[in-house]
């Protein structure tokens, strides 16, 4: 039987610690998003984040359903084997991402400065 | 002394221990968290890689580590969860080589524990911030080290309750 030592309780709490401190730089005031960029097989495509839409597209051999809505996008449906995209939620603020490793989709939310919202579908 | 029988016996317990890491892996596997995040894990082969790399040697522990994520990704897993898995084997086993050669005399197996379940969860995370080119995901550790801290403080435990035993229990013995 090996007792617990004082560096063992410093190591709790120093993860404690830098978890908090993570946790709260996520809550750091975020700029606003204002474009969703969506890539994928068939090249990047970027959507205003304005206009409530549904896309859907097929990339690596899944099909996505993707939604805008009050400003937040998030995937609604999908058929590749992990779901892992349908659980990262919605995404509102610049640099937010969702992103789907089987079908090879990359959705990020840009700011209004952003300079690669060059092709902005109508 | 580097005899036959004593390459046989480690050969004996590598093999061993990595059969026990992998019943473990997939006995947590089984275990449905009402949480169930990506990426979160009970740790509880983490139990076999620090018996073995204090009872055996670092050496082995990172041989048994890389043998155990090699397999379980082709057993039950995919491969990213492989990709994160190495990533995260690789900063654990850093971990514990620093508790074991630095902090030996400041931790008992909670602190080491600890310190590698934090370790492994910061390199899963890494590599999902490279695969995913984007820094948003370290928002995400958090929860994580939380986890970590939580469940490899009770792998830590048992490992304080267990190892003097199991080491009396071996005396002599394969191990």
């Amino acid at each position: 039987m090996r007792r617990i030592r004082l560096g063992d309780t410093v190591v709790i709490l120093a993860v404690l610690l830098t978890a908090g401190l993570l946790f709260a730089f996520s809550f750091l005031p975020k700029e606003a998003g204002a474009y969703l960029s969506v890539s994928s097989d068939a090249g990047k495509t970027s959507y205003s984040l304005a206009e409530n839409r549904t896309v859907t597209l097929t990339s690596g051999g899944y099909t996505l359903c993707i939604v805008i809505e009050n400003q937040q996008a998030y995937v609604s449906s999908s058929d590749c084997p992990d779901k892992t995209c349908l659980h990262q939620g919605k995404i509102s603020s610049a640099g937010e991402t969702v992103i789907c490793v089987p079908s090879g989709v990359v959705l990020r939310i840009l700011g209004e400065d952003s300079h690669e919202n060059d092709i902005v579908a109508g | 002394m580097k005899t036959t029988s004593w390459r046989v016996r480690r050969l004996a317990s590598l093999g061993l221990l990595t059969a026990l890491a992998l019943i473990l892996s997939y006995l947590e596997s089984l275990v449905p968290l009402p949480l169930m995040l990506p990426g979160f894990k009970l740790g509880l082969c983490n139990i076999v890689v620090l018996f073995c790399a204090y009872r055996l040697s670092l050496w082995d522990a990172a041989l048994l580590s890389l043998v155990r994520v090699l397999t379980t990704a082709l057993l039950f897993g995919n491969l990213t969860g492989f990709l994160f898995s190495l990533f995260g084997a690789f900063f654990a086993f850093l971990a514990i080589v620093c508790a074991k050669t630095l902090l030996s005399q400041k931790l008992s197996f909670v602190g080491v524990s600890v310190l590698s379940a934090a370790a492994f969860n910061f390199g899963q995370i890494l590599a999902a911030s490279l695969l995913y080119a984007s820094l948003s995901v370290f928002s995400y550790l958090s929860l994580l080290l939380v986890a970590s801290a939580v469940f490899g403080g009770v792998v830590g435990l048992l490992l304080n309750l267990m190892f003097d035993r199991l080491e009396k229990g071996v005396k002599g013995g394969t191990l």
